[in-house]
Protein backbone atom coordinates (compact mmCIF):
# COMPACT_ATOMS: atom_id res chain seq x y z
CA UNK A 1 0.00 0.00 0.00
CA UNK A 2 2.21 3.14 -1.30
CA UNK A 3 1.69 5.59 -3.81
CA UNK A 4 4.54 7.08 -5.64
CA UNK A 5 5.69 10.60 -5.86
CA UNK A 6 7.73 11.73 -8.42
CA UNK A 7 8.57 15.52 -8.09
CA UNK A 8 10.10 17.67 -9.33
CA UNK A 9 8.19 16.28 -12.28
CA UNK A 10 7.16 18.76 -16.16
CA UNK A 11 3.34 18.24 -15.81
CA UNK A 12 1.26 18.04 -18.76
CA UNK A 13 1.21 21.42 -21.05
CA UNK A 14 -2.40 21.99 -20.12
CA UNK A 15 -1.55 22.45 -16.54
CA UNK A 16 1.62 24.26 -16.12
CA UNK A 17 1.28 28.17 -16.46
CA UNK A 18 -1.85 29.44 -15.68
CA UNK A 19 -2.18 28.49 -12.56
CA UNK A 20 0.86 31.00 -11.78
CA UNK A 21 -2.12 33.75 -12.34
CA UNK A 22 -4.00 32.61 -9.86
CA UNK A 23 -6.33 35.02 -7.56
CA UNK A 24 -7.80 33.92 -4.16
CA UNK A 25 -11.16 35.21 -3.00
CA UNK A 26 -12.28 34.21 0.43
CA UNK A 27 -16.01 33.03 1.41
CA UNK A 28 -18.39 32.44 3.60
CA UNK A 29 -20.64 29.69 2.06
CA UNK A 30 -24.40 29.13 3.19
CA UNK A 31 -25.54 25.92 2.23
CA UNK A 32 -29.25 24.77 2.05
CA UNK A 33 -31.88 22.31 2.47
CA UNK A 34 -31.84 19.72 0.32
CA UNK A 35 -27.90 18.72 -0.98
CA UNK A 36 -28.77 18.47 -4.84
CA UNK A 37 -27.15 14.98 -6.65
CA UNK A 38 -24.00 15.60 -8.05
CA UNK A 39 -23.41 19.13 -5.79
CA UNK A 40 -24.25 22.68 -6.11
CA UNK A 41 -23.78 23.90 -9.59
CA UNK A 42 -20.85 26.53 -9.19
CA UNK A 43 -19.35 28.99 -11.71
CA UNK A 44 -16.50 31.41 -11.58
CA UNK A 45 -19.07 34.49 -11.09
CA UNK A 46 -20.53 32.58 -8.11
CA UNK A 47 -17.24 33.33 -6.25
CA UNK A 48 -16.43 36.85 -8.33
CA UNK A 49 -14.08 35.27 -10.06
CA UNK A 50 -13.84 35.89 -14.11
CA UNK A 51 -13.50 32.70 -15.76
CA UNK A 52 -11.81 29.71 -14.06
CA UNK A 53 -12.01 27.82 -10.39
CA UNK A 54 -9.38 25.97 -9.60
CA UNK A 55 -9.65 24.77 -6.20
CA UNK A 56 -11.28 25.07 -2.55
CA UNK A 57 -9.53 25.67 0.32
CA UNK A 58 -10.89 24.21 3.54
CA UNK A 59 -10.73 27.06 6.30
CA UNK A 60 -13.33 25.90 9.26
CA UNK A 61 -16.67 24.71 9.26
CA UNK A 62 -19.79 24.93 11.36
CA UNK A 63 -21.77 22.23 12.73
CA UNK A 64 -20.81 19.20 10.26
CA UNK A 65 -18.21 16.68 9.45
CA UNK A 66 -17.97 18.05 6.33
CA UNK A 67 -15.09 18.64 3.40
CA UNK A 68 -15.83 20.61 0.52
CA UNK A 69 -14.40 20.06 -2.85
CA UNK A 70 -14.78 21.67 -6.67
CA UNK A 71 -15.50 19.01 -9.17
CA UNK A 72 -13.98 20.93 -12.33
CA UNK A 73 -15.34 18.07 -14.79
CA UNK A 74 -19.25 19.26 -14.08
CA UNK A 75 -18.57 22.24 -12.34
CA UNK A 76 -19.82 21.71 -8.77
CA UNK A 77 -19.30 22.14 -5.28
CA UNK A 78 -19.52 18.67 -3.53
CA UNK A 79 -19.48 17.86 0.04
CA UNK A 80 -17.82 15.37 1.74
CA UNK A 81 -18.88 13.40 4.34
CA UNK A 82 -15.91 12.72 6.71
CA UNK A 83 -17.62 11.65 9.81
CA UNK A 84 -15.57 8.36 9.34
CA UNK A 85 -11.88 8.37 9.74
CA UNK A 86 -11.67 5.74 7.24
CA UNK A 87 -14.06 5.81 4.41
CA UNK A 88 -15.44 9.00 3.19
CA UNK A 89 -18.62 9.40 0.84
CA UNK A 90 -19.98 12.52 -0.75
CA UNK A 91 -23.23 13.81 1.56
CA UNK A 92 -26.73 12.00 -0.02
CA UNK A 93 -28.61 14.19 -2.15
CA UNK A 94 -31.36 15.69 -0.26
CA UNK A 95 -29.69 15.93 3.21
CA UNK A 96 -30.40 19.28 4.93
CA UNK A 97 -27.27 21.31 5.25
CA UNK A 98 -28.91 25.12 5.87
CA UNK A 99 -27.22 24.99 9.39
CA UNK A 100 -23.88 24.33 7.64
CA UNK A 101 -21.17 27.62 6.93
CA UNK A 102 -18.52 26.98 5.31
CA UNK A 103 -15.19 29.64 5.53
CA UNK A 104 -13.40 28.51 2.43
CA UNK A 105 -10.45 30.10 0.29
CA UNK A 106 -10.90 29.71 -3.62
CA UNK A 107 -8.19 29.68 -6.01
CA UNK A 108 -9.14 30.95 -9.33
CA UNK A 109 -9.36 34.00 -11.70
CA UNK B 1 2.38 32.42 -6.21
CA UNK B 2 0.55 36.06 -7.36
CA UNK B 3 -2.19 35.73 -5.34
CA UNK B 4 -1.72 37.03 -1.94
CA UNK B 5 0.53 39.67 -1.16
CA UNK B 6 0.38 41.41 2.32
CA UNK B 7 0.55 44.75 0.40
CA UNK B 8 -2.31 44.42 -1.99
CA UNK B 9 -4.97 47.25 -1.28
CA UNK B 10 -8.59 46.57 -1.25
CA UNK B 11 -10.29 47.09 -4.61
CA UNK B 12 -12.30 50.09 -4.88
CA UNK B 13 -16.06 49.51 -4.44
CA UNK B 14 -17.02 46.66 -3.44
CA UNK B 15 -20.67 45.98 -2.82
CA UNK B 16 -22.24 43.24 -1.13
CA UNK B 17 -25.86 42.44 -2.21
CA UNK B 18 -27.87 40.61 0.21
CA UNK B 19 -28.16 37.72 -0.22
CA UNK B 20 -26.03 37.11 -2.95
CA UNK B 21 -22.51 37.81 -3.76
CA UNK B 22 -22.10 40.69 -6.10
CA UNK B 23 -18.38 41.63 -8.01
CA UNK B 24 -16.75 44.83 -6.70
CA UNK B 25 -16.74 48.38 -8.22
CA UNK B 26 -20.11 48.67 -8.51
CA UNK B 27 -19.77 52.37 -10.34
CA UNK B 28 -22.86 54.92 -10.98
CA UNK B 29 -21.84 57.92 -13.60
CA UNK B 30 -23.12 60.79 -12.39
CA UNK B 31 -23.39 63.93 -13.98
CA UNK B 32 -21.80 66.77 -12.76
CA UNK B 33 -19.20 67.48 -10.12
CA UNK B 34 -21.68 67.26 -7.33
CA UNK B 35 -19.14 65.48 -4.99
CA UNK B 36 -16.08 68.04 -5.22
CA UNK B 37 -14.35 69.57 -2.58
CA UNK B 38 -10.92 70.86 -2.64
CA UNK B 39 -9.09 69.13 0.25
CA UNK B 40 -9.22 65.80 -0.95
CA UNK B 41 -8.76 63.85 -4.42
CA UNK B 42 -10.04 65.38 -7.66
CA UNK B 43 -13.56 63.23 -8.16
CA UNK B 44 -14.36 61.74 -11.05
CA UNK B 45 -17.85 61.56 -12.53
CA UNK B 46 -17.84 57.98 -10.96
CA UNK B 47 -19.18 57.13 -8.06
CA UNK B 48 -19.35 54.41 -5.95
CA UNK B 49 -22.60 52.59 -4.70
CA UNK B 50 -21.55 53.09 -0.90
CA UNK B 51 -24.87 51.44 0.99
CA UNK B 52 -27.33 49.00 0.72
CA UNK B 53 -29.79 48.85 2.77
CA UNK B 54 -33.42 47.31 2.69
CA UNK B 55 -36.19 49.27 4.06
CA UNK B 56 -39.54 48.63 5.65
CA UNK B 57 -43.01 48.83 3.88
CA UNK B 58 -46.36 49.02 5.97
CA UNK B 59 -45.92 45.39 6.00
CA UNK B 60 -43.15 44.12 8.28
CA UNK B 61 -42.86 40.79 6.57
CA UNK B 62 -41.75 42.68 3.06
CA UNK B 63 -38.64 44.66 3.17
CA UNK B 64 -37.73 46.17 -0.41
CA UNK B 65 -33.92 47.22 -0.79
CA UNK B 66 -32.72 50.69 -2.41
CA UNK B 67 -29.78 52.00 -2.88
CA UNK B 68 -27.63 54.47 -1.49
CA UNK B 69 -25.07 56.36 -3.40
CA UNK B 70 -22.48 57.69 -1.20
CA UNK B 71 -20.04 60.91 -2.76
CA UNK B 72 -16.98 60.55 -2.26
CA UNK B 73 -15.83 63.33 -0.20
CA UNK B 74 -19.03 64.54 1.41
CA UNK B 75 -19.62 64.21 4.79
CA UNK B 76 -22.40 61.94 4.58
CA UNK B 77 -23.34 59.67 1.90
CA UNK B 78 -26.25 61.30 -0.14
CA UNK B 79 -29.59 59.41 -0.99
CA UNK B 80 -28.89 59.84 -5.27
CA UNK B 81 -31.35 57.79 -6.49
CA UNK B 82 -34.54 55.93 -4.39
CA UNK B 83 -36.30 53.15 -6.59
CA UNK B 84 -39.58 53.28 -6.68
CA UNK B 85 -40.80 54.12 -3.28
CA UNK B 86 -44.47 52.86 -4.69
CA UNK B 87 -43.69 49.18 -5.50
CA UNK B 88 -46.27 47.22 -4.37
CA UNK B 89 -45.48 44.48 -1.74
CA UNK B 90 -46.34 41.82 -4.20
CA UNK B 91 -43.01 42.73 -6.37
CA UNK B 92 -41.05 43.06 -3.06
CA UNK B 93 -38.41 41.04 -1.51
CA UNK B 94 -40.01 39.10 0.76
CA UNK B 95 -37.99 38.03 3.82
CA UNK B 96 -39.03 36.31 6.67
CA UNK B 97 -37.19 38.26 9.04
CA UNK B 98 -34.81 40.79 8.75
CA UNK B 99 -31.84 38.74 8.01
CA UNK B 100 -29.09 40.76 6.87
CA UNK B 101 -28.04 44.70 6.83
CA UNK B 102 -25.04 45.93 4.91
CA UNK B 103 -23.66 49.34 5.33
CA UNK B 104 -19.95 49.84 3.47
CA UNK B 105 -17.63 52.69 3.75
CA UNK B 106 -17.71 55.41 1.66
CA UNK B 107 -15.29 55.43 -1.59
CA UNK B 108 -12.43 57.28 -0.14
CA UNK B 109 -13.13 58.90 2.89
CA UNK B 110 -9.95 58.19 5.68
CA UNK B 111 -11.90 55.93 8.42
CA UNK B 112 -14.95 57.95 8.38
CA UNK B 113 -17.83 55.86 10.50
CA UNK B 114 -20.51 55.79 8.52
CA UNK B 115 -22.94 58.67 9.26
CA UNK B 116 -26.30 58.27 10.20
CA UNK B 117 -28.97 59.36 7.12
CA UNK B 118 -31.24 60.70 9.91
CA UNK B 119 -32.96 63.16 7.54
CA UNK B 120 -33.34 60.72 5.10
CA UNK B 121 -34.95 57.53 6.70
CA UNK B 122 -34.81 56.99 9.94
CA UNK B 123 -36.37 53.84 9.13
CA UNK B 124 -33.06 52.23 8.46
CA UNK B 125 -31.86 52.31 12.10
CA UNK B 126 -35.55 50.36 13.16
CA UNK B 127 -34.18 47.76 10.67
CA UNK B 128 -31.05 47.11 12.76
CA UNK B 129 -32.47 45.32 14.80
CA UNK B 130 -31.14 41.57 14.73
CA UNK B 131 -33.00 38.69 16.36
CA UNK B 132 -29.86 36.31 16.55
CA UNK B 133 -26.90 37.91 15.54
CA UNK B 134 -24.27 35.12 14.70
CA UNK B 135 -21.38 36.64 12.75
CA UNK B 136 -20.27 39.99 12.47
CA UNK B 137 -17.91 40.98 9.39
CA UNK B 138 -16.02 44.22 9.67
CA UNK B 139 -15.74 45.55 5.90
CA UNK B 140 -12.69 48.02 4.89
CA UNK B 141 -13.43 51.48 3.65
CA UNK B 142 -13.14 50.71 -0.51
CA UNK B 143 -9.98 52.64 -0.84
CA UNK B 144 -8.39 53.68 2.14
CA UNK B 145 -4.48 54.60 1.37
CA UNK B 146 -3.51 53.06 5.12
CA UNK B 147 -4.47 49.65 5.83
CA UNK B 148 -7.76 48.17 6.31
CA UNK B 149 -7.74 45.67 8.50
CA UNK B 150 -8.64 42.08 6.82
CA UNK B 151 -12.32 41.55 6.65
CA UNK B 152 -12.67 37.85 8.88
CA UNK B 153 -13.70 36.15 11.78
CA UNK B 154 -10.87 37.06 13.95
CA UNK B 155 -10.76 40.65 14.57
CA UNK B 156 -11.81 41.68 17.73
CA UNK B 157 -14.53 43.82 17.69
CA UNK B 158 -15.01 45.93 21.05
CA UNK B 159 -18.58 47.49 20.20
CA UNK B 160 -21.14 47.97 17.93
CA UNK B 161 -22.86 51.53 18.14
CA UNK B 162 -25.26 51.92 15.59
CA UNK B 163 -23.27 51.38 12.24
CA UNK B 164 -19.76 51.34 13.08
CA UNK B 165 -17.74 48.75 14.80
CA UNK B 166 -14.85 49.56 17.80
CA UNK B 167 -12.00 47.31 16.24
CA UNK B 168 -8.71 47.87 18.29
CA UNK B 169 -5.70 47.71 16.68
CA UNK B 170 -1.85 48.19 16.66
CA UNK B 171 -0.25 50.59 14.32
CA UNK B 172 3.63 50.40 15.35
CA UNK B 173 3.87 50.62 19.03
CA UNK B 174 0.39 52.76 18.78
CA UNK B 175 -2.77 51.14 20.21
CA UNK B 176 -5.56 52.95 18.11
CA UNK B 177 -9.60 52.50 18.07
CA UNK B 178 -10.92 52.17 14.58
CA UNK B 179 -14.65 52.72 13.51
CA UNK B 180 -15.58 50.66 10.69
CA UNK B 181 -18.66 49.64 8.79
CA UNK B 182 -20.33 46.86 9.47
CA UNK B 183 -21.97 43.46 7.98
CA UNK B 184 -24.22 41.84 10.32
CA UNK B 185 -25.49 38.66 9.06
CA UNK B 186 -27.75 35.78 10.16
CA UNK B 187 -28.18 32.23 8.43
CA UNK B 188 -31.50 31.62 6.55
CA UNK B 189 -33.72 30.01 8.62
CA UNK B 190 -33.56 25.91 8.07
CA UNK B 191 -35.32 25.05 5.50
CA UNK B 192 -36.13 28.25 3.76
CA UNK B 193 -33.11 29.06 2.02
CA UNK B 194 -33.48 28.08 -1.70
CA UNK B 195 -29.68 26.84 -2.97
CA UNK B 196 -26.64 28.06 -1.35
CA UNK B 197 -25.40 31.52 -0.68
CA UNK B 198 -22.10 32.84 -1.02
CA UNK B 199 -21.15 36.12 0.99
CA UNK B 200 -18.03 37.15 0.11
CA UNK B 201 -15.53 37.30 2.69
CA UNK B 202 -13.37 40.55 2.47
CA UNK B 203 -12.53 42.91 0.02
CA UNK B 204 -11.67 40.76 -2.81
CA UNK B 205 -7.32 40.44 -2.60
CA UNK B 206 -7.73 41.60 0.96
CA UNK B 207 -5.38 39.64 3.41
CA UNK B 208 -7.09 37.16 5.51
CA UNK B 209 -5.80 36.13 8.83
CA UNK B 210 -6.42 32.87 11.15
CA UNK B 211 -6.84 29.16 9.56
CA UNK B 212 -6.81 30.81 5.54
CA UNK B 213 -3.78 33.21 6.15
CA UNK B 214 -0.72 30.86 5.62
CA UNK B 215 -2.28 30.32 1.91
CA UNK B 216 -0.75 33.29 1.46
CA UNK B 217 2.93 31.38 1.51
CA UNK B 218 2.60 28.22 -0.46
CA UNK B 219 3.72 27.37 -3.40
CA UNK B 220 2.73 24.75 -6.43
CA UNK B 221 4.39 21.62 -6.73
CA UNK B 222 4.25 19.84 -9.85
CA UNK B 223 3.65 16.01 -9.27
CA UNK B 224 3.43 12.21 -10.77
CA UNK B 225 1.40 10.33 -8.38
CA UNK B 226 1.19 6.61 -8.79
CA UNK B 227 -0.68 4.32 -7.21
CA UNK B 228 -0.24 0.55 -6.23
CA UNK B 229 -2.20 -2.73 -6.42
CA UNK B 230 -4.45 -2.15 -3.16
CA UNK B 231 -6.18 1.30 -2.45
CA UNK B 232 -5.47 1.31 1.68
CA UNK B 233 -8.31 2.02 3.69
CA UNK B 234 -8.42 5.67 4.24
CA UNK B 235 -6.36 6.40 1.69
CA UNK B 236 -2.53 6.81 0.70
CA UNK B 237 -0.06 8.17 3.58
CA UNK B 238 1.17 11.27 1.75
CA UNK B 239 3.31 13.59 3.97
CA UNK B 240 4.25 17.37 2.76
CA UNK B 241 7.78 16.15 3.00
CA UNK B 242 6.74 13.57 0.31
CA UNK B 243 5.69 16.41 -2.03
CA UNK B 244 8.37 18.80 -1.46
CA UNK B 245 6.89 21.06 1.66
CA UNK B 246 8.41 21.63 4.59
CA UNK B 247 5.03 21.99 6.64
CA UNK B 248 1.91 21.64 5.16
CA UNK B 249 -0.01 19.97 2.07
CA UNK B 250 -3.11 22.02 1.08
CA UNK B 251 -5.12 21.04 -1.72
CA UNK B 252 -4.71 19.21 -5.04
CA UNK B 253 -5.06 21.84 -7.87
CA UNK B 254 -7.28 18.56 -10.26
CA UNK B 255 -8.38 19.74 -13.76
CA UNK B 256 -11.18 17.87 -15.75
CA UNK B 257 -8.36 16.64 -18.02
CA UNK B 258 -5.90 16.09 -14.82
CA UNK B 259 -9.09 13.63 -14.04
CA UNK B 260 -9.94 12.15 -17.17
CA UNK B 261 -6.78 10.93 -17.16
CA UNK B 262 -6.79 9.25 -14.09
CA UNK B 263 -10.01 7.34 -15.82
CA UNK B 264 -12.26 9.58 -13.38
CA UNK B 265 -10.43 9.25 -10.20
CA UNK B 266 -10.48 12.75 -8.42
CA UNK B 267 -7.63 13.12 -5.94
CA UNK B 268 -8.68 15.02 -2.70
CA UNK B 269 -5.88 15.73 0.17
CA UNK B 270 -7.15 14.74 4.00
CA UNK B 271 -4.59 17.33 6.11
CA UNK B 272 -5.78 15.94 8.70
CA UNK B 273 -4.78 12.38 8.12
CA UNK B 274 -2.06 13.17 5.46
CA UNK B 275 -3.56 10.83 2.81
CA UNK B 276 -4.67 11.07 -0.29
CA UNK B 277 -7.67 9.99 -1.13
CA UNK B 278 -9.23 9.13 -3.97
CA UNK B 279 -13.18 9.44 -5.30
CA UNK B 280 -15.07 8.54 -8.47
CA UNK B 281 -18.60 8.64 -9.16
CA UNK B 282 -19.53 5.39 -10.08
CA UNK B 283 -22.46 6.28 -12.49
CA UNK B 284 -25.38 7.49 -9.53
CA UNK B 285 -23.82 11.13 -9.66
CA UNK B 286 -22.10 10.41 -6.39
CA UNK B 287 -18.92 9.89 -5.41
CA UNK B 288 -17.64 7.15 -3.27
CA UNK B 289 -14.04 6.27 -2.28
CA UNK B 290 -12.75 2.94 -3.47
CA UNK B 291 -12.98 0.17 -1.51
CA UNK B 292 -9.71 -0.95 0.43
CA UNK B 293 -7.87 -3.60 -1.81
CA UNK B 294 -9.18 -2.38 -5.00
CA UNK B 295 -5.96 -2.22 -7.45
CA UNK B 296 -5.19 1.40 -8.84
CA UNK B 297 -1.68 -0.11 -10.20
CA UNK B 298 -3.22 1.51 -13.71
CA UNK B 299 -3.65 4.76 -12.76
CA UNK B 300 -0.84 7.91 -12.57
CA UNK B 301 -2.14 11.52 -11.45
CA UNK B 302 -0.35 14.57 -13.06
CA UNK B 303 -1.19 17.02 -10.80
CA UNK B 304 -0.31 20.27 -9.32
CA UNK B 305 -0.32 20.78 -5.32
CA UNK B 306 -0.49 23.77 -3.22
CA UNK B 307 0.90 23.79 0.10
CA UNK B 308 3.89 25.24 1.74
Amino acid sequence: MAVVVRTPWTPAPDMAGAFSNAGIVYVLLFLDASYPAGGYPVSPKTFGLGTRILTFIPGSITDGPYFPVYDPTVGSLRLLNTSHSTAWTEVTAGTDLSTIQIDIGILGW
Amino acid sequence: MSWLSDSTENPVGQVLIPPQLRPPATTVVLPGGLDDTAQTLSVVDELLVTQLAVRPVADAAYIAPFWFLGIADDGFPTPLVYPDENVSPATQLRQPTMTQILMVGISDDYMQPIPLPEDENPAILLQRWQPVVTKVMVLGVSDDYVPVPPVDDYITVQAIEDWEAQVPRLQGSVETTEYLPVLIVTPPPAGTAGGFQVLLRGLGLAPVQGALADIGASSIVYALVQFDRSYPLGGYPLSPKALGFTTRALTFLPTAQTVERAQGYFPVYDGVNQKVRLFRDLGAGRWVEPFPGTNLSHISMDVAIVGY
